[in-house]
């Protein structure tokens, strides 16, 4: 086995960087989130939403947005215990707490889901969720103009690589055959108003209608060097009826 | 790199942190004095040429290096080791073989050197774990910091200064002349006397013996004192310590004995190397100042101070501050700097410079910086440059301000790389009014004396001064009530600052208490320019206190500046990082800037490691420390009290329990039993006896009040207390005369809930009795009385219950400002806050279940019955059986009680760390991939010097790559690297799929059920390639 003789480690820092660390803020945007971090979570979500249909014998999909959301959001914070890996990421969700886009300007941005996270940087920073319903009134459209966007302009999960779009699917709409469509119609317009990078791609091994897309964003961060956020990864799941989950 | 420098990787020397003395650099610097008498040709010393280096642990000196083949014999040794003792920095002297490394401890003692050989066979087996052990474990360096340097030369200057009053000078002059003549010695020590000036008739060369003798005798007469303060006024520029314009011609024999002995030197200036054997007056011929860092000096003179002038440092707060705390703030600070390219032009203000702790450090920093910045060691210009152009210091007194000045011109010729010819000594401005400003009085009109000066944080400091540091930094006063008559001209200015700060937003108490040492900090977001660097020593409360409005002024101040670091040292105080200090205290770095949008600050909260800490080394391990933002904090004021004495997992409870939105007792008891003014009747603290300070009202004979009302009752007592039902057989009738002060007769009536104010050690509970009739009380009581209440009886029995569960404890523990600070009472507002089921939301089979309990313990008032009462509390408060034992190991380790820091301080056994490892398997088992594979944990053999336990977790299975074979001595490599990082852990991978090695301090609170979960956490999000391999799990 070999080991490093210098002061400093990949796992370890040394007495000088200890004291350093005393006057170095937060650097972002915050580290990526591993995939299977975030497969895990997408599971827990999914899972939720199973329990809840069959808690509710399917009337939720009859619900507005906001009281699927509240229920979600319970019935996560039931689960969190009662499943091991969850339990070991995520330890609160929240809805519609309270906070502010990325310069400060906007104090009252309330993403509708916030997943408490227990890696150490990302404490006070959740994992955003937002939440859309998709029927024939509330259609793809809405879902980026009014969710997708948010993330793009600095409103939500600004200070992370990653965030999640949910969508209460109630018009047979599927990711491949919606989703991603959509996309690439505004990635031929100049330009792109989803600055998508990476159009919807599938996660494997899960059983979800789960995609992940990547996108440019446009803001910088006022005060920190460098000040280029960087792209966002999300991760679309879209929830219709009890999922066949892996 | 000498050749015996490289041998001592052998001992598990980080090579990094080795330095060489033969190679000139800044990081030297502290070692200026040693250098320069180590290697200036026939002036050099020739007791030093067997030094090789330094080995540093953390940024501190922990041994020095030795050639044995250049030490001649036994008094070499000894004076070797003196001469290095005299430093009062490193604790070891390290003696280089050829392969063999010997120990020994440095004091200023005159042990041989058998009898100062530290004992290695704690690592005999392994020599590769000595550097650690020594660096982890301190063996003896507690026991010989009873002669240390500084608490010597504080020793030497106190007598002395005694000395001089008791022949009938005044105090002030007694200090000043003392320092006056303390200062002769260092510039007499260093060879930078000119005798040619001085000495009486000693014009021209003199032979060493005679040189001796003249530089005793600068105050043998009245006349030579005079002239050798004279020559020290005109070469520096009046700046030293202030004398009364007669005090020579009153000089008495007794007087210039006691100067001239700060000035003796054994003959031909040998250091003498007996300690114990001779008076007082010889011991200062113990001492070589050629050897003794000038910051010794300056904390002694700080020190004497706190000693001698209590009253006037209350008011001025001329706290000392360790010169190592100055020095890791100073050290730290310039980090920022540093990376915006300005740390050698940097700025520095000291606003409350006291003796110049601060400045020294800033000074040596800024010509490090220097150095490092231009390539080239600094010279006198340069030195000179940096003192009137980058440095400043403010203070009220008068005595502090000349001792800084004689601080930082001995530090001006300490780092002067060619400090002779003596010309050199002659610096062209006065410090006053440029480097150092007195703000305070300055003499009194016509016999009156004037009002008391707010010093630097009045009016007094001028707009000029406004944004002009990159770096202000010192350790204000802490006190508190110090009703001066002008604070409300504090209060103004402050609340100017914050007002700016806060966009029009101007929080009422900004200043509880009339604390000094926040002032100070809102002063300094004017004093520093935009985005420069504060930072400061303060009083602990500002963490912890809840109440007075406290958690306000707090957060007002965490919205107002872009806090980045925050050290919490409650649990050193009475330890020798901060001897003499019983205060919690904190150190706070911060960026001159509001907080932006992702500002978080780091919250290291060192615990207690008694090698350490009696040797007066700080392990700071900011990686492991909590991120805090200032959002959180406003969500939660007990935030940092949580932190400190618990952890995430008891914060993830905290806010779980918020979420259930419980009524507090003391809103429940205000709903039962109405309120005045604000606050719920039928609840108080006892009465109190008669005291000095009971008020005697108008007209009235006696003190207090009449205490009438109240005979006929029984009062408790300790004893009665004991049980949870209190026997009134037990109890005897109440018959003073009077009390303090009138307590409403309401509180005592029963049925009656009486909770003790301090939790008594034994049992670790918030003790609590129940009286079915009315009973008196004392002070160290609090009492809820539920007359006239239906179902009262019950109701104290419930409360009784909750308020005595672990449960409870814990969340006294997590919230109370004191409690697990500096003292070991709960206050009644803490109770008060506490959360609770009230009575009739509960059910009848509730009802059943209380009535049983409290029968339970009627009968058997037993540690197994109140776990059933902790159980019963915890099903109220919806706790989770993972929740409890958070709540155990919180309560077991972390309680203040002395057992409870033996046994966070105990070596972990087997046992323990088999359930560590078991725990590890159960959180990290659900993450394996296929039904094949598993974790494994592995408990590591190490030897008992170390100070370290290890641990190897795998995983093994069909997916995961074969383990590589475990190479017999890779443990001491992995406890090798976990020593050089100063951190409380190590999480090292060997490769995907290859394991990882853990390595943890050998201390039971990291070895903990719930460390093993925050440990799993941390795998998880981190290492799981290393477990699992790449694949996706």
């Amino acid at each position: 086995m070999t080991l490093p003789q210098g002061s400093s480690s990949p796992q370890g820092i040394s007495r000088q960087r200890q004291v350093e660390l005393l006057t170095e803020g937060v650097a972002l945007p915050l580290k990526p989130l591993q995939e299977r971090h975030l497969r895990v979570i997408a599971l827990g979500l999914a899972r939720a939403w199973d329990e809840l249909m069959i808690k509710t014998a399917g009337a939720l999909l009859f619900d507005a947005e906001a009281e699927v959301n509240a229920q979600l959001c319970i019935q996560l914070n039931k689960r969190i215990p009662q499943d091991p890996c969850l339990n070991l990421i995520v330890y609160d969700v929240s809805r519609g707490e309270e906070t502010h886009n990325f310069d400060g300007a906007k104090l009252e941005k309330r993403p509708d889901l916030q997943l408490k996270l227990t890696r150490a940087d990302r404490r006070n920073f959740p994992l955003v969720a937002e939440c859309k319903l998709l029927d024939p009134d509330k259609d793809i459209h809405l879902y980026c103009s009014d969710g997708l966007v948010r993330f793009l302009k600095g409103d939500y999960a600004w200070m992370a690589r990653e965030a999640f779009m949910i969508a209460y699917v109630r018009d047979g709409s599927t990711l491949e055959s919606v989703l991603t469509p959509h996309l690439k119609k505004y990635q031929l317009e100049t330009p792109d108003r989803f600055a998508t990078q990476s159009l919807p791609r599938p996660v494997d091994g899960v059983g979800l209608e789960l995609r992940r897309s990547s996108h440019a964003r446009g803001f910088r961060y006022p005060y920190h060097t460098p000040d280029d956020p960087g792209p966002i990864e999300v991760w679309h799941l879209w929830l219709l009826g009890p999922q066949a989950t892996a | 790199m000498h050749s015996l420098l490289h041998s001592l990787k052998n001992y598990g020397a980080n090579p990094d942190a080795i330095l060489a003395f033969a190679q000139e650099g800044p990081a030297l610097l502290p070692y200026a004095t040693l250098l320069c008498t180590r290697t200036s040709g026939s002036m050099g010393d020739p007791d030093l040429v067997p030094l090789l280096g330094v080995y540093e642990w953390q940024d501190s000196p922990l041994i020095f290096l030795a050639d044995s083949d250049a030490l001649t014999d036994e008094l070499h040794f000894r004076r070797l080791r003196r001469k290095l003792a005299l430093r009062g920095d490193a604790p070891y002297l390290g003696i280089i073989h050829p392969g063999r490394f010997t120990v020994f401890g440095l004091s200023l003692d005159e042990k041989e050197r058998k009898q100062c050989e530290v004992s290695l066979n704690d690592v005999r087996e392994t020599p590769r774990l000595t550097v650690a052990y020594l660096a982890g474990s301190r063996p003896d360096a507690a026991f010989r910091q009873r002669t240390w340097i500084a608490d010597v030369v504080l020793t030497l200057l106190r007598d002395a200064i005694r000395a001089l009053k008791d022949s009938g000078l005044a105090l002030e002059d007694a200090i000043s002349l003392a320092g006056r003549a303390l200062f002769v010695r260092f510039l007499g020590d260093r060879d930078l006397i000119p005798l040619s000036e001085l000495g009486e008739g000693a014009s021209g060369e003199l032979v060493p013996e005679h040189r001796e003798r003249e530089k005793a005798r600068f105050f043998e007469n009245q006349a030579r004192a005079k002239a050798t303060s004279i020559w020290l006024d005109e070469t520096f520029n009046g700046d030293l310590l202030p004398i009364s314009e007669t005090v020579f011609d009153t000089l008495s024999s007794h007087a210039l004995k006691t100067l001239s002995d700060i000035l003796y030197r054994a003959p031909k200036g040998q250091l003498y190397l007996g300690w114990d054997t001779l008076g007082r007056d010889t011991k200062w011929g113990f001492l070589d100042f050629a050897h003794i860092p000038v910051g010794v000096l300056s904390q002694a003179y700080e020190q004497h101070m706190r000693e001698h002038l209590p009253d006037k440092q209350h008011v001025e707060g001329a706290y000392y501050t360790p010169r190592r705390i100055a020095e890791l703030m100073v050290t730290a600070a310039f980090h920022p700097l540093r990376r915006e390219g300005r740390a050698h032009l940097a700025r520095v203000l000291d606003p409350a410079a006291g003796a110049g702790v601060f400045l020294l450090a800033a000074f040596r920093q800024l010509v490090a910086e220097r150095w490092t910045h231009d390539g080239v060691r600094p010279d006198t210009a340069t030195l000179r440059h940096i003192l009137y152009h980058q440095l400043v210091g403010f203070d009220i007194n008068e005595g502090a301000l000349r001792f800084a000045a004689l601080g930082l011109y001995l530090m001006s010729i300490e780092l002067d790389p060619q400090p002779e010819p003596v010309s050199r000594l002659r610096f062209e401005h006065n410090l006053r009014d440029r480097v150092l400003f007195k703000f305070g009085p300055n003499a009194q009109e016509g016999g009156k004396k004037l009002s008391p000066s707010l010093g630097s944080l009045g009016k007094a400091v001028p707009a000029t001064h406004a944004g002009q540091y990159d770096l202000v930094i010192g350790n204000p006063p802490w006190t508190t009530g110090t009703k001066h008559p002008k604070w409300l001209e504090v209060k103004t200015i402050v609340q100017r600052v914050a007002a700016s700060r806060l966009l029009g937003a101007s929080p009422s108490a900004l200043l509880p208490n009339e604390c000094l040492d926040l002032p100070f900090v809102w002063r300094a977001m004017e004093w520093a320019r935009p985005e420069g660097q504060i930072a400061f020593a303060l009083h602990g409360r500002l963490l912890f206190q809840q109440g007075d409005g406290m958690p306000e002024a707090r957060l007002a101040l965490f919205q107002a500046l872009d806090i980045t670091g925050l050290i919490n040292g409650a649990e050193l105080r009475k330890t020798k990082v901060w001897p003499e200090i019983t205060a919690p205290f904190c150190l706070m770095w911060a960026k001159n800037r509001l907080p932006q949008p992702a500002s978080a600050f780091r919250f290291v909260s060192p615990h207690l490691e008694p090698g350490l800490h009696n040797a007066g080394v700080l392990r700071i391990d900011a990686a492991s420390a909590e991120q805090v933002t200032v959002s959180e904090l406003a969500a939660r004021p007990e935030l940092f009290k949580i932190l400190f004495r618990g952890s995430r997992l008891d914060l993830e409870i905290l806010e779980r329990m918020a979420g259930s939105q419980f009524e507090t007792l003391s809103a429940y008891w205000g709903r039962l039993f109405k309120t005045s003014r604000g606050k719920p009747k039928q609840t108080g603290n006892g009465y109190q006896r008669l005291r000095e300070s009971s008020e005697k009202k108008k007209g009235a004979i006696l003190a207090g009040v009449d205490a009438s009302y109240l005979h006929g009752l029984k009062e408790l007592n300790h004893k009665a207390m004991s049980r949870i039902l209190i026997k009134r057989e037990m109890l005897e009738d109440f018959d003073l005369p009077r009390i303090h002060r009138k307590r409403p007769r309401e509180i005592f009536e029963g049925p009656l809930l009486v909770v003790h104010e301090s939790p008594p050690a034994a049992n670790g509970r918030v003790r609590t009795s129940v009286s079915q009739k009315d009973l008196l009380y004392n002070q160290s009581y609090n009492g809820y009385s539920a007359t006239k209440q239906a179902d009262g009886g019950r109701l104290v029995q419930s409360l009784s219950l909750l308020i005595g569960s672990k449960p409870a404890l814990w969340w006294v523990l997590m919230t109370s400002g004191r409690f697990g600070v500096e003292r070991e009472a709960v206050e009644k507002h803490v109770i008060d806050s506490m959360p609770i089921v009230p009575l009739d939301t509960m059910s009848r089979a509730s009802y059943d279940q209380i009535d049983a309990l409290f029968q339970e313990l009627l009968l058997d008032d037993s540690e197994p019955v109140w776990r059933k009462v902790d159980a019963w509390a915890a099903s109220l408060y919806g706790l989770r059986a993972d929740d409890l034992q958070v709540i155990e190991d919180t309560l077991s380790f972390n309680l203040p009680f002395t057992a409870n820091v033996a046994r966070a301080n105990a070596r972990p056994g087997p046992l323990e760390l088999r359930a560590f490892g078991d725990v590890l398997v159960r959180e990290l088992g659900p993450w394996v991939e296929g039904a094949s594979e598993r974790v494994e944990v592995d408990e590591v053999d190490v030897p008992s010097g170390s100070p370290w336990c290890l641990l190897r977790v795998r995983g093994t299975g069909a997916h995961i790559p074969p383990n590589p074979p475990l190479i017999p001595t890779a443990w001491q490599a992995v406890l090798q690297l976990a020593d050089g990082l100063g951190s409380t852990e190590l999480v090292w991978s060997e490769g995907p799929g290859q394991g990882l090695w853990i390595a943890r301090l050998a201390q039971a609170r990291y070895w903990s059920h719930s460390q093993a979960v925050l440990l799993s956490r941390r795998i998880v999000w981190e290492h799981l390639d290393s477990l699992f391999g790449q694949g996706e799990t």
